[in-house]
């Protein structure tokens, strides 16, 4: 990988980011062994008393989610982390050093992505694992599908990737980077309401358009939802979200690779 | 063998809403020989950066060719055999200067033993092994520019681009790295090298070339370019003897006790000359061209561009 991935963690090291995943993963570690030493009480008059993992069997394996989401969170976390690698590395006087080098402008962006995806993939890994393992002891969760929780999981770090990456290829600036991955969000969170907009708007053009756009942006949302179902063993009816946000992120990083490689610096 | 060959070459940048675009390289033809050091002169805004970014594939030709190594520049395996030094260069600020060294070598997709021994002898050749653990952002200007000359030679290349080497570096430095590109030179290698320090080029290159508007409006040796065209100095025992020149041999420019200056119809006449110093006894203890400095050659090539055109 011509030391890309070596350099990726070198970076994460020099940045001190590791420190802030183990500040977040030992709030979520402190979190669930609060929670998990509760007791609550139910009934007409208190007379139940119930605790965490009780609770979390009556209610359908909550926590599941709960875990979920601060995977989700790390993911997000990276995502902001390194939305200015590409602008960085690409400032006047350290451009040429990347691209004077025999290596082909795809392989410097695919590398560093590599890079970025085995670093903070890495770490999204252990912090999960560090999590759902106080998870197991403190409500004697085990998810069968835990592998999936953290491949889907992955396949969402690369789709944000995909976005901050051509960011900072078309743009060439770190807030851009991050305010694009923000629309991209905002935009899929308003589409997952699409048959809530249908129903209030009566509109064919605006019903086609909001069909058009599901299909096309990226919908990490409804990604989660689906990598909570193939976690929990749950049969999965609509791959959709999956296929869909996928092939958004390939065609992204080709026209980024097309960009980048006409671009003069 | 050629190094570096460009016919035509020429760079339009996009001007956004400007018609035509800005013209950075025009039509611009070079040949760099191995071995060799080139030095490429010209104002600020001449191309030269532009020409050594199109010739490492980082900015993109608009017309015209170029080969390095006999590739392309847009072929990454040109860049196999060349090291480059960017001006006013920001390398990544994680990294020690022994971490450069390395990832430089892992760039240029060199063996680990072959990185490790490099880099050794590259940071001592620098004198820089002190620091090698120490991070570039910590580093002074001098040091990161003797830093940045390792890296470029990292793969031990056959040409080695230079933008502004001595650029922050201290008077000993300047000599220290001067040192280190005539070593280069000697083991059969060459030097592209833009500086804006002319003596720095007159002290080091075997030829020139004056880069302006995008044109190499001048090519040649240090001695061609210092070389006033046709003017002699003549050190001889003149005493108080008269000695004219026939005006289609050239003219006096001016006769002292022992010295006399000349311009000549045609260097040739120099001979003229030396035949009737001799007719008329009067020994002469030399004969040489006169010299100006690269400075002035330089100051006058370009202010005659830029009345032409005008």
């Amino acid at each position: 990988m011509r030391g890309f991935t070596r350099d990726s963690i070198v970076q994460l090291l020099d940045r001190k980011t590791i420190w802030l995943f183990a500040v977040v993963t030992v709030i979520m570690v402190a979190a669930l062994i609060v929670v998990g030493n509760a007791r609550f009480q139910g009934g007409p008059h208190g007379e139940i008393e119930f605790d965490a993992r009780e609770i979390n069997e009556m209610l359908g394996n909550p926590m599941l989610s709960v875990f979920s989401s601060f995977v989700s969170f790390l993911v997000i976390l990276t995502v902001l982390l390194t939305a200015g690698t590409i602008p960085v590395m690409l400032v006047p006087g350290r451009a040429e050093f990347y691209l004077s080098k025999p290596i082909s402008r795809t392989a410097i962006l695919l590398n560093r992505l590599w890079g970025i995806m085995v670093a903070y993939g890495l770490l999204i890994v252990i912090c999960g694992l560090i999590g759902y393992a106080t998870m197991y002891f403190v409500f004697s969760v085990s998810v069968s599908g835990i592998i999936y929780l953290f491949l889907l999981n992955l396949i969402s770090l690369f789709i944000w990737l995909s976005i901050t990456f051509f960011a900072g290829v078309a743009l060439g600036s770190t807030s851009m980077a991050i305010v694009t991955a923000g629309l991209v969000w905002f935009a899929q969170w308003v589409l997952q309401a699409r048959e809530l907009i249908k129903g209030v708007v009566d509109s064919r053009a605006l019903e086609i358009t909001l069909n058009v756009m599901y299909f096309v942006l990226p919908n990490t949302g409804d990604l989660s939802d689906l990598t909570v179902k193939l976690a929990s063993g749950a049969r999965v009816a609509d791959w959709a979200p999956l296929y869909t946000s996928l092939g958004f992120a390939i065609i992204l990083m080709i026209v980024t690779l097309v960009i980048f490689n006409r671009k003069n610096y | 063998m050629n190094v570096v060959v460009t016919e035509d070459l020429t760079k339009i940048y996009n001007a956004g809403m400007k018609k035509g675009g800005i013209t950075a390289l025009d039509g611009l033809s070079l040949a760099i020989g191995q071995p060799e050091i080139f030095g490429l002169l010209g104002p600020n805004g001449a191309g030269k950066t532009t020409l050594l970014k199109v010739l490492l594939g980082i900015t993109r030709i608009s017309a015209g060719s170029a080969t390095i190594v006999g590739l392309p520049p847009d072929n990454p395996a040109s860049r196999r055999k060349v090291g480059y030094l960017p001006e006013n260069h920001r390398f990544p600020p994680h990294l020690s200067g022994l971490g450069l060294l390395e990832f430089t070598g892992r760039l240029y997709g060199l063996r680990r033993n072959v990185i490790d021994s490099r880099a050794g002898s590259l940071l001592d050749m620098v004198d820089m092994d002190k620091w090698a653990n120490t991070k570039i952002t910590k580093y002074s200007k001098g040091m990161q520019q003797r830093i940045g000359l390792a890296q470029a030679m990292m793969s031990d290349p056959e040409i080695l681009f230079l933008d502004e080497p001595t650029d922050g570096v201290d008077p000993v430095g300047k000599t220290e790295i001067r040192k280190v590109l005539q070593k280069i030179r000697d083991e059969g290698k060459s030097i592209l090298l833009n500086s804006h320090l002319l003596s720095e080029v007159e002290s080091v290159a075997d030829r020139v070339g004056i880069l302006s508007r995008g044109k190499l409006i001048k090519t040649g040796s240090v001695d061609e370019l210092t070389s006033r065209e046709s003017q002699f100095e003549i050190e001889a025992e003149f005493g108080n003897k008269l000695f004219e020149i026939p005006a289609e041999v050239g003219k006096k420019i001016s006769l002292s006790m022992n010295r006399l200056i000349v311009e000549l119809k045609d260097e040739k006449q120099v001979n003229w000359i030396i035949d009737h110093l001799r007719l008329k006894k009067i020994n002469i203890r030399a004969v040489k061209p006169i010299k100006i400095s690269l400075e002035q050659s330089f100051i006058e090539t370009v202010t005659e561009r830029e009345v032409d055109q005008s």
